[in-house]
C-alpha cells in the first residue's frame, strides 16, 4: 500500500516535472528575443503579493523589491496599487503579503491596531531620516532667483514667529478670506491635518491664518508647482522624501526643535522624524523567510529616494524605469539586502533589462 | 510583430505638458481675471449663508418646497435639513451650497444661450457636439491638475471644474426643447410677422421651457456628483468631510456627510422640477 502510494507519488512529481519543463520551454519559445533568465529553482514558489502605493517613492521601491524578489529569490510577485489605508487593511486579513511603505506616526492608530491584534508583523525600518513640515516656502521668497526676475518677497523671513507679522499675513493672504493669511495643510483623514491645527495653535497663528485643505496630493503638490512656476508666495505642508521637494528648491522655515514633552503638550514644536515601515501578513515569514529577512535589512534614505524620484520625474519615466536605474547604478546600496548568490543573479537579470 | 512601431510613437503628452505649462505662465492674467469673477459672488453667497441663523435657511427652503411642491416635501426639507444640523453638518452643507449655486448659476448663463445658439445652426450643433460629449466623459482628475495650476487650489478651481461636468446639459436639452418646437408653431409664428427675437422670446423659448427646465434640473444634479471630486482639490465642504471618512476608513462618518449631499440633493431636485412643472402650467409667455 505506502510502496504503491509512494510510486504514485513519485510518478506524479516527475509528470510535474516534466510539464513544467515542457511549460518552461513554451515560455522561452514565445518569448523569444527576450533575455528572460528562468526561475533559479524548479520548485514552485508561491504568489507573493505586495502593496504598490499611490505616491513615488513607494511605487518606486515596490518596483525594485518585485525585480529582486521575482529575479533573486524566484517568487512571482504581483503589485496590487490602491490607496493606504485600503492596503494596510488588505495586508491585515492576508489579501496582501507586504506592505511597503508605511509612515509613522501618521498611521499610528492603525499600525498600533493591527499590531495589538496580531495581524501584521512588522518587518523593518527603512527610513527614518526623512522630514514633514507645516511652514514650507519655495526658496524664493526668502532670497528672490535672480535668474528668474524674481524679487526676495519675505527677506527678514525666518522663523514660523515672524508669520504674525502684519506683512506676511498679507504676503500669504488667503484670496478667500481677506484679513488672514492661509496655509495649506496635510490632506483629509490624515493625522497630521490634526497636528497641524494643533501647531498653529501652539505658535499664536490660529487668529492669523486660515488652514486649507488641498484635498488631494496631487492637489498640493500641483498647487506648489504651479505657484513655483509663476514665481508666487506659497506656504504649506511638505515632507521628503517626495520629487517635488527634490526637484524644487524649497525652505523649512525655523520651529523649536522636537521634544517629546512639548510635543505631547501642544505640538509646538517641529515633526519628530517619522519611521517608513515595512509590514508583512502575520504569515508572510512562514511564506517566504528569505525574503522577510531581505524586508528586514532593507534600507533607503531620504537622499537615496530623493535621486530616484527626481531621475524618475525628470526622465519622465515610469517607477519600473526608475527601479532598473538604482539596480543597475546603485549596487553598493541595494547588494546589502540580499545574499550574493542573488545579487548576482539580479544583476545578470537587470543587465539585459 | 506585435508591437506598434516606434518611429510613428508622437510625444503628444510631452506637448500638452508644454502646452499647460506655457499656459500656466503666459495666461495668468486671463485666469486671474476669471478667479476673480468666480471668487466674489461666492464668498459673498457662502458668507451670506454663513451669516444667516439656521432656522432662517430651514424656513426658507421649508416655504419655498411649500409653495412649489407641497406640503411633503415641506416636511421632508424640514426633516433633512435638522438632520445635516444635528450631524453637525451645517457650516459645510452650507458652503457646498454656495459652491452649487455658483456653478449652477454659471452654467445655466452659458448653457442657454449656447443651447438656443446650436438650435438655431446646426453647424454649431455639430462643432459643439463631440466637446460637449468630451466634457461629459473625460475623467475629471485630468482637467482637475490644469485647473490648481490655473487657479490655484480651493473653491474656484472646483466650480469651474463643476461647471465643465455640469453645462453639457444645459446645452444638449435647450438644444433640444427648441429643436423640438412643432414647425406649425413656428410657421404660424413666421406667418403673422414675428421678428426672429419675437418669434425666440415669445414661442420657442417659452414651448421649450419644460425640456430647458429638465436641463437646469440634470445641471444642479450633475453639480452635486462633481462634490467631493471639488474637494480633491481644495474645495471645503461636505465632499472634505467625505473624504476625510474615507482616507481613516471611517465608513460612518463618510456615509453622514454622502447622506447630507443626498438630502440636499433630493430637495433641489423636487424644488427645481416643481418649479419647471409651475412653469408649464396656465403660464402665457411675457414679454
Amino acid at each position: 500500500m505506502r510502496k504503491t502510494r509512494r510510486g504514485t507519488l513519485a510518478s506524479k512529481t516527475s509528470l510535474l516535472l516534466a510539464i513544467a519543463v515542457l511549460v518552461v520551454g513554451l515560455l522561452a519559445m514565445v518569448g523569444c528575443g527576450k533575455k528572460e533568465t528562468p526561475a533559479p529553482s524548479p520548485a514552485p514558489k508561491p504568489l507573493l503579493k505586495l502593496s504598490d502605493l499611490n505616491w513615488g517613492s513607494a511605487h518606486f521601491q515596490s518596483e525594485v523589491a518585485k525585480i529582486i524578489i521575482e529575479k533573486g529569490y524566484g517568487y512571482p510577485v504581483k503589485l496590487i496599487s490602491g490607496k493606504s489605508i485600503a492596503l494596510f487593511q488588505a495586508v491585515r486579513t492576508g489579501d496582501l503579503d507586504v506592505f511597503l511603505e508605511g509612515w509613522l506616526p501618521n498611521q499610528q492608530k492603525a499600525f498600533d491596531e493591527a499590531m495589538a491584534a496580531g495581524d501584521i508583523v512588522l518587518l523593518g525600518i527603512l527610513n527614518n531620516d526623512n522630514w514633514q513640515s507645516l511652514f514650507v516656502v519655495p526658496t524664493y521668497v526668502i532670497k528672490g532667483d535672480p535668474e528668474r526676475g524674481i524679487k526676495p518677497m519675505a527677506p527678514e523671513l525666518k522663523s514660523v514667529f515672524d508669520l504674525a507679522q502684519p506683512q506676511y499675513k498679507e504676503l500669504f493672504k488667503n484670496p478667500e478670506n481677506p484679513g488672514k493669511g492661509m496655509i495649506y495643510t496635510c490632506l483629509p483623514g490624515w493625522e497630521c491635518e490634526k497636528i497641524n491645527i494643533a501647531k498653529l495653535k501652539a505658535y499664536g497663528l490660529d487668529d492669523d491664518y486660515d488652514l486649507i485643505n488641498p484635498g488631494s496630493q496631487e492637489s498640493l503638490f500641483a498647487s506648489l508647482m504651479g505657484a513655483y512656476e509663476k514665481g508666487e508666495p506659497w506656504l504649506g505642508y511638505m515632507w521628503g522624501p517626495t520629487w517635488i521637494s527634490g526637484a524644487l528648491d524649497l525652505t523649512r522655515l525655523e520651529e523649536p526643535p522636537y521634544t517629546k514633552e512639548v510635543w505631547e503638550r501642544n505640538k509646538g514644536c517641529a515633526y519628530p522624524s517619522a519611521e517608513l515601515f515595512i509590514a508583512g501578513n502575520k504569515d508572510f515569514p512562514g511564506k517566504a523567510p528569505e525574503v522577510a529577512e531581505m524586508f528586514k535589512r532593507w534600507k533607503m534614505d531620504t537622499a537615496t529616494l530623493g535621486e530616484a524620484l527626481a531621475y524618475m520625474h525628470d526622465t519622465g519615466g515610469e517607477p519600473i524605469d526608475a527601479a532598473i536605474w538604482f539596480l543597475k547604478n546603485r549596487e553598493e546600496i541595494w547588494t546589502k539586502f540580499v545574499p550574493p548568490d542573488v545579487a548576482q543573479r539580479v544583476r545578470e537579470a537587470v543587465a539585459g533589462m | 510583430m506585435y508591437e506598434f512601431p516606434e518611429l510613428l510613437s508622437i510625444p503628444l503628452g510631452d506637448w500638452i505638458n508644454l502646452a499647460v505649462g506655457w499656459l500656466t505662465q503666459n495666461l495668468s492674467p486671463l485666469f486671474h481675471a476669471i478667479t476673480i469673477a468666480i471668487r466674489e459672488p461666492l464668498v459673498k453667497i457662502e458668507h451670506f449663508l454663513w451669516w444667516l441663523p439656521w432656522w432662517v435657511v430651514v424656513l426658507f427652503l421649508a416655504g419655498l418646497a411649500w409653495k412649489l411642491a407641497g406640503r411633503r416635501i415641506a416636511a421632508i426639507t424640514v426633516v433633512g435639513m435638522l438632520f445635516i444640523g444635528l450631524m453637525g453638518l451645517w457650516d459645510e452643507t452650507m458652503t457646498t451650497l454656495a459652491i452649487i449655486i455658483t456653478a449652477v448659476a454659471a452654467s445655466v448663463a452659458v448653457g442657454i444661450p449656447v443651447g438656443i445658439l446650436a438650435a438655431k445652426s446646426d453647424r454649431v450643433e455639430a462643432t459643439i457636439r463631440p466637446f460637449l460629449d468630451a466634457m461629459q466623459t473625460m475623467p475629471s482628475f485630468v482637467y482637475l491638475i490644469p485647473a490648481v495650476f490655473f487657479f490655484g487650489l480651493g473653491k474656484v478651481p472646483a466650480v469651474v471644474a463643476t461647471f465643465i461636468y455640469a453645462v453639457p446639459p444645459c446645452i444638449r436639452l435647450t438644444n433640444l426643447g427648441i429643436r423640438q418646437v412643432a414647425a406649425e408653431v413656428v410657421e404660424a409664428g413666421k406667418a403673422f410677422g414675428c421678428t426672429s427675437r419675437q418669434l425666440l422670446f415669445k414661442i420657442q423659448l417659452p414651448l421649450a421651457r419644460p425640456n430647458i427646465m429638465a436641463g437646469v434640473n440634470q445641471t444642479i444634479m450633475m453639480a452635486l456628483a462633481m462634490v467631493v471630486v471639488a474637494s480633491m482639490i481644495g474645495a471645503s465642504g461636505l465632499g472634505l468631510e467625505v473624504l476625510r471618512g474615507i482616507e481613516r476608513l471611517d465608513v460612518g462618518r463618510g456615509f453622514i456627510a454622502g447622506i447630507s449631499i443626498v438630502i440636499v440633493a433630493i430637495l433641489i431636485d423636487r424644488v427645481s422640477q416643481a418649479l419647471g412643472r409651475a412653469g408649464e402650467v396656465g403660464r402665457r409667455p411675457s414679454g
